[in-house]
């Protein structure tokens, strides 16, 4: 089922919540809208599920309209944030509660409950009520009874930032998997950039209201349209540098930043322009005998995480977030070590905005 | 658009519900308002009326009285009730459960019958007068002032048990530890933690103690003897036709409700915005107490308990013991008191209970669609509708009464000397507690549950039936029981909207006191107390819950 959001604005009193947002989400995607709270996600999600309406725009499923619909007739699954189990049904009844709304009756529901009950690994808890399961057991409940109706679209709304660290990790590959199985478009919610690169097919990025960069999760942390995208999307440094000349042929700036000297691609800049350009953290490596871009900077801090080591390093009269591999640990900086630093030409992003 | 079409069921609910609460609350209050701006005499506009309940001593007097037992039941309700609150919720006391529920049961128990009972235990012919007597000491008077707050007192201190004792077990332990932690005493802890946490409950309690005394009708009537208040002249000027000055009951009417709602706003302004509850994820630790501090804690608790309640026992007693007028034979079993009741007299047993159930069940439909609108309607629409529906709160029952019966005394529309307007009184004033009680439990149901429903394909108005309401039926339970027995036990308004053949039992027992029949009041209330505990009783044992904790 291929959604379209056309030109969808929604305004909540003086507020416009969602400003003008164009989306079009493809069939069996896994799409993810991305942003902090208050950024009008919810609002749009709630929009498609039809418990608000949009003030312009129109929302079309499979190129039809669907405003004139009312919520209960859109035919969506949506898993809630609090998960919303019925308190005073089972588990078995919460999951029957759509099937019977629509009219099925007698072995087929019970064939179906059971069938998705199995899916979230939850056959046997079939009779037991929500206030009896813990918090990811009460999830794969609310995304089973969301599934088990064969919804057009699966709407979730955050609907892992109840449960601990852990238990998020396990879950989005369940729900990424079951997603893969079914085939079904799933428009999701969440805060947590990294749950949407995890799970997502295509993020789109929100913030204020509107869309920021519609992109596959690598495209937006390799390549994020603005800064905010890139600071939003991963850690990062922000270099502000000062353009001294372009080479139109390879595309290739020289810039200064902190009295240094710095040649990277950066298509279209112009001589006299200050350029900012943006980092990862693990873009920034020790430099080499043939490194280009190098640069001297002071470790100040070190912060160990197993895999990596997180440094932050004084450098170009500022304090920057380098990255680096843990597996040499006799090649561990100390803070107040003087280190050469040094970045690809490739890497660095240009980003004016 | 979907605001519109979510809530097009709820859109007219709440017009009705609008429309209903405005023509029985509203606009009669606005006519006795109107009414007591306007000369007696000549019919034109004054501030006469107004200025006379100030200037004149009769007057003044009232609204000193009013006042007076009223300052003076609070003061007595914090001094009695928060020590109660903290020993049966912070330590381990025997039965502490059971002391909580008894705790709270004054409160339900009607409270002219409470001041039947004083007299019958130290009025001119009281029990206790006479044993005193028999032994050569004489009992302080019961009758005046005295006797009407030590009534109010021991009547109304739930109020303060219930909002102290429930706010410190909103109280989440981590705090009283953290505070501890920093190195304070357990006094030090007391005083700079607990206490000031605690506080707010403590005004709260005290403001609904004061809003009761001083809208109470029967207490003074019955043992206040000469000591007139604002309540019982509004009435009385209402009543007597011959000499009656209905723009003075508007005037006294109106200085009421303002003192009420003037307290109540300063409430909400000053107190609920120091409100520190907080959901507690561990309520503060029972603590034991010494071998000789829980005795005495105990004997507190349970004395303060027993002469609450021991009163109610006589009243019991007396309904079955030989009397003659106000002399009582103690000690004489028969059964002619509960004969005149049960047989000669029964009707005013049917009315009361036809009217209270039928004020119930449509109350308790009101109030389901009330509190749903106003839990879930955010904005001013919601806000409006819980103002106008809790404001009978602060309305007395006599002014209430009043109201009703000047306004639907004539024009398109007459009810007064109908039951209909009984039933509509009742409705109206009791309807709050079912909105308190059901919209707490709303609060609970986060509207995604409702959501979730209509997402799997339920239309709106069957999900609420279906996900909302089985999950509030607890409270609309609680709420329509206590609908129901303030509805029996109600006397205020009864006095003023009922006539001849629509007596109730309150009217009965009323006027049986009046006319010095000990006997079948007592008969009458007997029946009462037992028709208020029984359901009480019987929510408690089944629903295992005590609904006045929900209040």
């Amino acid at each position: 089922m291929v959604i379209e959001l056309k030109n969808i604005v929604k305004r909540f009193g003086q507020n416009t919540v969602v400003n003008h947002v164009d989306l079009t989400i493809g069939d069996g995607e896994f799409f993810t809208l991305l942003g902090p709270s208050g950024c009008g996600k919810t609002t749009l999600l709630r929009m498609i599920a039809g418990f608000n309406d949009p003030d312009e725009g129109d929302i079309l499923f499979g190129g039809e309209s669907i405003l004139h619909l009312p919520a209960h007739k859109r035919d969506t699954g949506m898993v809630f944030q609090n998960y919303a189990l019925f308190p005073h049904m089972s588990v078995e009844e919460n999951v029957a509660y759509g099937l019977r709304a629509r009219g099925i009756k007698g072995k087929e529901v019970k064939d179906r409950v059971r069938e998705v009950l199995e899916s979230v690994q939850l056959a046997d808890f079939a009779s037991r009520y929500p206030r009896q399961l813990s918090g990811g057991q009460q999830q794969r409940v609310a995304l089973a009874r969301a599934l088990v109706i064969r919804p057009r679209v699966l709407l979730c709304d955050e609907p892992l930032s109840n449960l601990d660290a852990k238990l998020r990790v396990s879950m989005r590959e369940e729900i990424r998997r079951i997603q893969q199985n079914l085939g079904i478009t799933t428009v999701y919610v969440t805060h947590d950039q990294e749950e949407a690169m995890a799970v997502s097919d295509r993020i789109a990025i929100f913030y204020a209201g509107h869309l920021q960069q519609v992109a596959s999760p690598a495209d937006i942390y390799f390549t994020p349209a603005n800064r905010f995208t890139a600071e939003f999307m991963g850690s990062c440094n922000i270099l502000e540098t000062q353009c001294t000349a372009y080479d139109e042929a390879t595309g290739m700036a020289t810039a200064v930043a902190g009295g240094v000297e710095f040649r990277f691609l950066s298509k279209g800049a112009v001589v006299g322009e200050s350029l900012p350009i943006m980092l990862r953290p693990d873009w920034i490596e020790a430099a080499t005998a043939d490194s280009q871009n190098v640069f001297p900077g002071v470790v100040r801090e070190r912060m160990f995480l197993g895999d990596s080591v997180v440094y932050q390093v004084e450098a170009l009269g500022r304090t920057l977030r380098v990255d680096m591999s843990s597996v040499n640990r006799d090649r561990m900086l100390n803070p107040g070590d003087a280190v050469a630093l040094s970045f690809a030409p490739e890497s660095p992003v240009t980003v004016r905005k | 658009m979907s605001r519109f079409r979510i809530f097009s069921v709820w859109n007219i609910v709440f017009v009705m519900a609008i429309v209903v609460l405005f023509l029985l609350v509203v606009y009669p209050m606005g006519s006795i308002f109107q009414a007591s701006l306007l000369s007696a005499e000549t019919g034109e506009f004054t501030w006469d009326n107004y200025l006379s309940v100030f200037t004149t001593k009769f007057y003044r007097r009232c609204l000193w009285n009013s006042f007076f037992l009223s300052a003076l039941a609070t003061v007595f309700s914090v001094i009695i009730g928060v020590p109660f609150a903290f020993l049966t919720t912070r330590y381990k006391l025997p039965h502490a459960s059971l002391l909580k529920t008894l705790g709270t049961l004054p409160l339900i128990l009607p409270t002219f019958i409470g001041a039947e009972a004083w007299l019958l235990l130290l009025g001119r012919n009281g029990i206790l007068t006479q044993f005193f007597h028999s032994i050569g000491l004489n009992t302080p008077s019961i009758y005046g002032w005295q006797g009407v707050v030590l009534v109010y007192t021991l009547q109304f201190f739930p109020f303060v048990f219930l909002m102290v004792s429930a706010a410190i077990n909103s109280v989440d332990r981590s705090l009283e530890e953290s505070a501890r932690n920093l190195g304070a005493s357990p006094w030090r802890v007391f005083r700079t933690v607990t206490l000031p946490v605690v506080t707010p409950s403590i005004a709260s309690g005290a403001l609904i103690v004061f809003c009761m005394s001083i809208e109470n009708f029967g207490v003074p009537t019955i043992i206040g003897n000469d000591y007139k208040v604002l309540a019982e002249q509004a009435y009385s000027e209402f009543v007597s036709e011959m000499g009656g000055n209905p723009s003075m009951a508007g005037a006294l009417s109106t200085v009421l409700v303002i003192i009420t709602l003037a307290l109540t706003v300063l409430q909400k302004v000053f107190v609920e915005r120091k409100s520190y509850s907080m959901s507690a994820l561990r309520p503060p630790e029972i603590l034991p107490l010494s071998k000789w501090k829980t005795r005495f804690a105990w004997l507190y608790c349970a004395g303060l308990v027993f002469v609450s309640l021991a009163p109610f026992l006589v009243v019991l007693v007396a309904a079955v013991t030989k009397t003659n007028g106000p002399v009582m034979y103690y000690g004489q079993f028969s059964l002619d008191n509960l004969a005149i009741a049960l047989q000669s007299a029964p009707r005013p047993i049917l009315n009361s209970f036809f009217l209270s159930t039928l004020a119930t069940i449509i109350g308790m439909f009101f109030g389901m669609a009330v509190s749903y609108i106003v839990v879930r309607r955010r904005g001013w629409s919601g806000y409006t509708l819980d103002l106008v529906m809790m404001l009978p709160l602060v309305i007395a029952g006599s002014v209430l009464g009043i109201a009703l019966a000047a306004t639907y005394n004539s024009g398109p529309v007459v009810l007064t000397g109908t039951w209909v307007i009984l039933v509509l009184a009742y409705f109206v004033r009791k309807t709050p507690f079912s909105v308190k009680t059901t919209s707490a439990l709303l609060h609970q149901i986060d509207a995604s549950v409702e959501e979730a429903s209509i997402n799997l394909g339920v239309p709106p108005l069957r999900s609420f039936l279906k996900v909302v309401v089985p999950v509030m039926l607890p409270g609309i339970i609680s709420g329509a029981i206590i609908m129901w027995v303030t509805t029996l036990a109600e006397l205020s308004s009864t006095i003023v909207l009922y006539y001849g053949p629509w007596s109730t039992m309150t009217v009965q027992v009323f006027q049986y006191i009046g006319s010095g029949d000990f006997g079948p009041a007592s008969a009458y209330g007997a029946i009462l107390i037992l028709s208020v505990i029984i359901p009480l009783f019987l929510l408690n044992k089944f629903l295992g819950r005590d609904p006045m904790q929900s209040l």
